[in-house]
């Protein structure tokens, strides 16, 4: 075994380069321990470990506030139920919106959190509390779950970004839902099916001499590394492999790479895209992938909109689904469908329904989550949770369970012990397997 | 001779050279007297160093040195002086194998050029640095530094980044906010005036609205701003405290929070209008400032217990705000220039208050801001992380601190002296490499000498010990301490819950007041109401009567005229009308006097209710202050105590940390003779089987040739028995011829016909050959005899030979396995040996850090965004060129007159840096963007990720500016025909030292390949320097 030794300046040391180096860049997430190696180098074993279990998960945000009575918790014949039916799915006894059809003959995969209640009906807070754990408080900023998980999951030696998040039109930018861990872990938003930015070497530049600018890197990096080496210089110099690698590996971020069949499986619309893009992120080891659809913020006409989106989604989020279980992805992925909100029972004056955060439902699968489950319950016409009651706490809680992290964990940055998860919230034990 | 001694001759040139010198004997003497005062704690200190350790012989006495070293007590004099001297006096020498190598040329200026002007120097800077030998050469520099434009930047850089935490312009555009900040850093404002303007400032209009910043990007959230008011001016995060005392941080209790947070609870944010150049309106958010009005809070662990506090700043008691009446506390009219929808302003302005605390006297605040500046230079706090100041996480050398935060008062919270002083210390020259770097094989100090090291822990133990008991002292002081401040709570707390009642009642009366104000405010409508109509009626019918007057008048001037008579009457009649309203009208009036007046009468009794409670208010108040004042002083009396026993743990662990690395080096120096020992047994071992082997194979040639012999032998017994057989077989056939012949013979005879003579003659010769046969096969036998007799003999020595080779296998089998079991245990102290390196290794990680922490290493630091940003553009000579200009620009605009004073040439040369830095700016921006921390984030944690590198390698600006270009670095390589010389200037250039053999001679054989890709190569060897861990970090 061995250790990195910094700054002890010898090389007769048999280095095990990649581990050393997810030691240091753990190191390098750590914060405070970039200026010393203890916390570093124990923080590292235990990444390690969980790295190697290859944990991934996906978020679909179904912008706007998908409602659950024309999803996942109907209430046909009631007073609140509206026009849609429910219909049987693959697991007896559980039985979904008709609107879903496709994912109904996948639910032996899935688990309803049907018990929700997040007390926030603001869409901006409610995405925040959602994807963070916690309510959002002008005095801190926590980071979202794919800045988490790209933290405590993502592999660096596969040289793709952790926290992608994947939009219809472009990309680019570089988001900042990473707060305290740093813009590290901040997403990547790929658009259009293009690769993150500056992967293209400049048109001035041939094979020989990008090969030869990048070896005189390396032999003057040698040089400096042989007198001075230090976490930072190690995680520098690594970050200009690590873009070399990105740069080879550019075909992740092409869909046209699939086969045509497979595109028209997912559908021929941005939503079945993006859903191919996933898989074949997720394939290639990516830890963190959000896909968003939009929009379900129905005021106005919540049927028909709920047909049209949900007619949409089905087939694409159902044909994922299979395929992610048929590839033995699914063990290893945990798949959150989520929304800022549910929608009201009461049916308005437009056939909308409004904003509802009191007894509404999330999707979960994969990973550690229980299969072919219905957790929570609300009462018969929807409008209070009965049985089951979670908030965004424990879901929060439990989508890190569900990939193998231990929530109850702090980490330290710059000097501060921050807990990952809020901790006055625990996870959803049952539905973990 | 003195082991310390030694090892410096090893170590230090100067000392080598001293040796030579006749003062060598006092010198050794000197050392001599170190090490006890070593183990005597923190005695020795930097400065004994500064004269006693690298300059010691060419600069003072020996007698001079020793009075430094022991009877001067520079925790005195600092603040009055030098504090440069005061801070090398206060850093403890101690341990000095493990203090960072002093830097020097090159890299010094490098670091003294990032510190000052956030850019690296040019190759041109680092010649004349070079070739500068005055003896005040450092301080020239310094000054140069702190006088060149960009120091001026770096200033807006810190207070910029202080302040607002790369929070994005959303509500004062950048070039304002620029603007603001680049006028204070010209006029020096001290850092507290820079603090108190950004508290308060007018905010009824836009007039000053770029220092209002702080509040105004944290979109005037109280709890936002309130948790930066303690993180930016007290060093202190207590958004932990905000629900319940801090979880972690004893000193950090909720109502300190609430302290800060009342001093911004009266503040929101207020839409207000404004024409803006064009006329247009346009809307502005304000962060406007109303009367002060506390709500309870409670624990969310102890609920139902409610407080309430008015301001607090760490470190003080809790101010009370002067107690109007509801209708008294708003400035009864507009300010000056206010925009339409800003309030008036409060009498009693809050965030005034706060203005008042900011001073020296509250030394949270000072402290801060040395820790800060501290920080600034040295890359890391005194207290680290920069806000987490509480007794838990004291500052590293407490006495350090305290010096630097006087120095900061005395000079006015001047930050330029105080950055000076810092960088002309002997602590900001310390380097991020040891001395025994080179000899540290994997934190085995093998070339420090054994007694040496036994010396070293042997001080170490002894320093530990006295600390240890030291710590059972400072523990119990700090456990009596806390006592006190516990007992000191209760009363604070009883006067707490009595203030709570007392504004709950308070609260109450509010309400009626303004009730009845409510109530007063109608009534007056209503009288004045009255009073109108009274009023108008009788102006009416005065105004009526009077115009009746008027054309009476008229009438009597003209021919009769029936219109002006009817006038007349008409006007009479409704001056009458008029006048028989006003009965009515007067009893209207005197019915709504009575509500008016009762309703006065009302609103100022429960005005006095209000005041009598304000009285009673302001009696629980005095009783709360004095038991704030006790709590205050006694929490303030814990905390040093509390911090004085952590300071002492902390050294404790410490040099636990430099015990383990010193045990841990021990134990692989034990390994490694261990591991000598086992190689030299499995050596010898090998070689007795190697040996036996060799015996082996003799004994096997011997069974070999003694096989061959033997067979041989053997041949030679069955040839001979062959003979033999065949002779016999001869010999039978004689005495069967013999026979014939003889049974012939008688008949012969007897016939005597034949000749018998011939016969006997014939039997006679046969006779004698078989006698002759016979005697052969008898010699035969013989032979045959002698021969098995040979064979026996063989076939023994064979058979002994044989045996000899099993022994001799037997004991090769033993020889192997003692082989086996040498190498198992060679295995096993290799591997024993490698664990104990990897300890030492760590236990080496850990005094680095220690070391670290305490400035006796220089901290291995990056570039912040903006240094390497705009280091890169200095480099490139892009920086230059933008400079040359809008130089180029001022002066076709203005031409400068040739005798043009120096102020004035400065100042064209500082408005043409911005102006070249304003334009730049998007590009530094990118840096920002790529590889600092996110907004509101305290310090720009490090962190490399690929984009960063995809931006450099691809992102296009970087590469391009490698290109070679007028006089740039790259261009001066490809004209260079010199190649030796081209390397040495790249290396100037861009890592501000000499290229090493090695590297010159890569860099002539890249160029020497390049032929006439020539300027492509020297693009790619800039960027490939620009893009290399040297340059991310600093030297």
């Amino acid at each position: 075994m061995s250790i990195a030794h910094y700054a002890c300046g010898s090389q007769d040391h048999g280095l095990n380069r990649r581990r050393f180096l997810r030691q240091s860049l753990s190191g390098v997430a750590a914060g405070g321990a970039i200026a010393g190696g203890l916390g570093t180098l124990t923080h590292g074993a235990a990444a390690d470990q969980l790295k190697s279990q290859d944990m991934r998960v996906v978020v679909f945000n179904m912008h706007g506030g998908l409602s659950q009575l024309e999803s996942w918790d109907p209430k046909p014949g009631t007073k609140t139920g509206g026009p849609c039916r429910a219909i049987p799915t693959s697991v007896p006894g559980i039985h979904i919106s008709d609107l879903l059809p496709y994912t109904a003959k996948q639910m032996h995969h899935l688990c309803l959190m049907r018990g929700v209640n997040t007390a926030e009906d603001d869409h901006g807070k409610g995405a925040y509390l959602m994807l963070t754990g916690r309510r959002q408080s002008a005095a801190a900023e926590y980071p979202q779950i794919g800045a988490v998980a790209a933290r405590m999951l993502n592999d660096e030696s596969r040289g793709l970004p952790g926290h992608i998040v994947v939009t219809p039109g472009g990309g680019g930018g570089k988001g900042n839902e990473a707060a305290y861990l740093g813009p590290k872990y901040s997403s990547i938003s790929l658009g259009g099916s293009k690769p993150p930015p500056n992967t293209t070497k400049p048109d001035a530049i041939n094979d020989e001499a990008e090969a030869r600018r990048h070896e005189m890197r390396r032999h003057v990096n040698q040089e400096f590394l042989s007198r001075r080496r230090t976490a930072i210089t190690d995680a520098y110099t690594h970050s200009y492999e690590q873009a070399l690698r990105l740069m080879e590996r550019k075909d992740v971020f092409d869909i046209s790479k699939e086969s045509t069949k497979d595109q028209e499986r997912y559908g021929n619309h941005d939503f079945g895209r993006q859903c191919l893009m996933a898989r074949r992120l997720l394939e290639n080891g990516v830890s963190f992938v959000q896909v968003t659809h939009s929009n379900y913020d129905t005021h106005n006409e919540n049927f028909i909109f709920h047909i049209e989106q949900l007619g949409e989604f089905d087939q694409s989020f159902a044909t994922f689904v299979a395929d992610l279980a048929d590839r033995g992805l699914l063990e290893k992925t945990l798949v959150v469908v989520l929304s800022e909100f549910g929608r009201t029972p009461n049916i308005n004056l437009y056939y909308g329904r409004d904003h509802w955060s009191k007894a509404w439902s999330v999707l979960m699968a994969g990973g550690k989550m229980a299969r072919g489950a219905a957790f929570g319950k609300t009462n018969d016409e929807g409008t209070e949770v009965v049985d089951g009651q979670v908030d965004h706490g424990a879901l929060f809680h439990t989508y890190l369970r569900a990939v193998g992290v231990d929530s109850s964990q702090t980490i330290a940055v710059d000097g501060r012990q921050l807990p990952i998860a809020d901790p006055a919230a625990a996870p959803v034990w049952k539905v973990l397997t | 001779m003195d082991v310390w001694a030694q090892y410096h001759s090893r170590h230090n040139p100067h000392l080598e050279a001293a040796r030579r010198n006749q003062n060598n004997r006092h010198s050794l003497s000197y050392l001599r007297c170190r090490l006890p005062n070593m183990v005597g704690g923190p005695t020795q200190t930097w400065c004994t160093m500064k004269t006693g350790y690298y300059h010691w012989f060419p600069c003072l006495p020996f007698a001079l040195s020793i009075v430094l070293c022991l009877h001067f007590d520079f925790g005195t004099v600092h603040g009055q002086s030098n504090l440069a001297t005061t801070i090398d006096s206060l850093m403890e020498r101690d341990f000095e194998p493990i203090i960072g190598k002093m830097e020097s040329d090159g890299p010094l200026l490098r670091r003294l050029s990032l510190d000052l002007r956030l850019v690296v120097p040019t190759s041109q800077e680092l010649d004349e640095f070079l070739a500068d030998s005055a003896p005040e050469r450092w301080q020239r520099w310094v000054r140069r530094f702190l006088d060149d434009p960009l120091y001026r930047e770096r200033m807006v850089d810190w207070l910029d980044k202080t302040l607002l935490q790369r929070r994005p312009h959303q509500q004062v555009d950048r070039a304002k906010w620029l603007t603001y900040l680049r006028k204070v850093v010209d006029e020096q404002k001290p850092i507290d005036q820079i603090a108190k303007e950004t508290i308060a400032s007018v905010w009824w209009n836009q007039s000053e609205r770029a220092q209002q910043r702080f509040f105004l990007e944290r979109a005037g959230d109280s709890h936002a701003i309130a948790r930066d008011l303690g993180r930016v001016f007290f060093g202190r995060d207590m958004q932990c405290a905000q629900c319940h005392d801090h979880p972690q941080v004893d000193d950090y209790l909720q109502v300190d929070y609430h302290g800060l947070l009342a001093y911004v609870t009266p503040s929101s944010f207020a839409e207000a209008k404004f024409k803006d150049d064009k006329g247009a309106e346009q809307k502005v958010q304000l962060y406007v400032e109303r009367a002060a009005r506390d709500a309870p809070f409670e624990s969310v662990f102890d609920k139902g217990v409610l407080f309430r506090t008015g301001t607090r700043v760490p470190g003080s008691t809790e101010s009370f705000d002067p107690f109007e009446a509801p209708d008294q506390r708003y400035q009864p009219a507009p300010m000056p220039e206010s925009m339409e929808g800003a309030p008036n302003p409060p009498l009693s302005s809050r965030r005034s208050s706060l203005v008042s605390q900011l001073t020296a006297s509250n030394r949270a605040f000072a402290e801060n801001w040395s820790n800060r500046l501290w920080a600034m230079v040295m890359g890391r706090g005194l207290v680290h992380p920069l806000d987490m100041h509480h007794p838990g996480n004291p500052p590293t050398n407490p006495k350090l601190l305290d010096a630097l935060t006087d120095e900061l008062i005395r000079s006015g919270f001047n930050t330029r002296s105080v950055i000076e002083q810092i960088v002309l210390s002997d602590a900001y020259k310390v380097g991020a490499q040891l001395p025994i770097e080179s000899s540290l094989r994997f934190g085995s100090v093998v070339n420090l000498p054994g007694d040496v090291q036994t010396q070293f822990a042997g001080s170490l133990a002894a320093r530990k010990q006295a600390n240890e008991a030291e710590l059972v002292q400072l523990t119990a002081a700090a456990d009596s301490a806390k006592k006190q401040y516990e007992d000191s709570e209760s009363p604070w707390r009883a006067s707490q819950k009595e203030r709570v009642e007392v504004w709950a009642e308070i609260d109450k009366a509010e309400a009626a007041f303004k009730e009845s104000m409510k109530k007063n405010d109608t009534s007056k409508a209503a009288f004045a109401a009255a009073k109108k109509l009274l009023d108008d009626a009788s102006a009416k019918q005065k105004l009526l009567e009077e115009a009746a007057g008027k054309l009476e008048q008229a009438k009597l001037l003209g021919p009769d005229d029936a219109e002006l008579q009817q006038a007349i009457a008409t006007a009479k009649t409704k001056a009458e009308a008029s006048k028989a309203s006003i009965p009515n009208l007067e009893k209207g009036l005197a019915d709504a006097t009575v509500p008016r007046d009762a309703n006065q009468i009302a609103l100022e009794a429960e005005r006095t209710k209000v005041l009598e409670l304000a009285a009673k208010l302001k009696a629980v108040e005095e009783r709360l202050h004095a038991a704030d004042v006790q709590f205050t002083a006694m929490r303030a009396q814990w905390q040093k105590a509390h911090r004085d026993a952590t300071v002492m743990s902390n050294r404790i662990a410490d040099l636990t940390h430099i015990q383990t690395w010193l045990a841990t080096s021990q134990s692989v120096g034990g390994f490694e003779n261990e591991q000598a020992l086992v190689v030299q047994s499995l050596e010898q071992s090998k070689g007795k089987l190697t040996q036996q082997i060799a015996q082996m194979a003799v004994t096997q040639q011997q069974i070999a040739d003694s096989t061959i012999a033997k067979n041989t032998v053997a041949a030679k017994q069955s040839k001979a028995l062959e003979d033999r057989k065949n002779t016999v077989a001869q010999l039978e056939q004689l005495r069967s011829t013999f026979d014939s012949i003889d049974k012939s013979l008688p008949i012969v005879q007897s016939a005597q016909s034949l000749p018998a003579d011939s016969l006997i003659a014939a039997k006679q010769t046969i006779q004698t050959s078989i006698d002759a046969t016979k005697a052969m096969v008898d010699g035969m036998n013989t032979r045959l005899v002698a021969i098995e007799t040979e064979l026996a003999e063989k076939s023994k020595l064979l058979e002994t030979q044989t045996g000899q080779l099993a022994i001799e296998e037997q004991s090769r089998l033993t020889l192997a396995q003692g082989v086996e079991q040498n190498e198992k245990l060679t295995a096993e102290k290799a591997d024993a040996k490698q664990k104990a390196i990897d300890a030492c290794s760590v236990a080496m990680q850990s005094v680095f850090e220690v070391r670290q922490k305490s400035s006796h290493l220089a901290q291995n630091r990056p570039l912040s965004p903006e240094q390497l940003g705009l280091s890169i553009l200095q480099s490139t000579d892009v920086l230059k060129n933008y400079i040359a200009a809008e130089m180029a620009e001022l002066e076709k605009q203005s031409p400068l007159a040739a005798d043009a004073s120096p102020e004035l040439r400065s100042a064209r040369t500082l408005q043409a840096t911005r102006q070249a830095l304003d334009k730049l700016r998007p590009n530094v921006d990118i840096f920002a963007t790529l590889y600092s921390s996110g907004v509101g984030q305290t310090s720009d944690e490090f962190f490399a990720s690929p984009d960063q590198a995809l931006y450099m390698a691809n992102g296009g600006s970087v590469f391009q500016w490698s290109a070679p270009s007028s006089n740039n670095v790259a261009n001066q390589i490809v004209q260079q025909p010199d190649s030796i010389v081209a390397a040495k200037l790249l290396f100037r250039s861009l890592f501000s030292r000499e290229a090493t053999p090695a590297e010159q001679s890569w860099i002539v054989d890249m160029l020497s390949k390049a032929g006439d890709k020539k300027p492509a190569v020297a693009q790619e060897l800039v960027w490939s320097l620009l893009t290399s861990s040297e340059y991310r970090v600093y030297p």
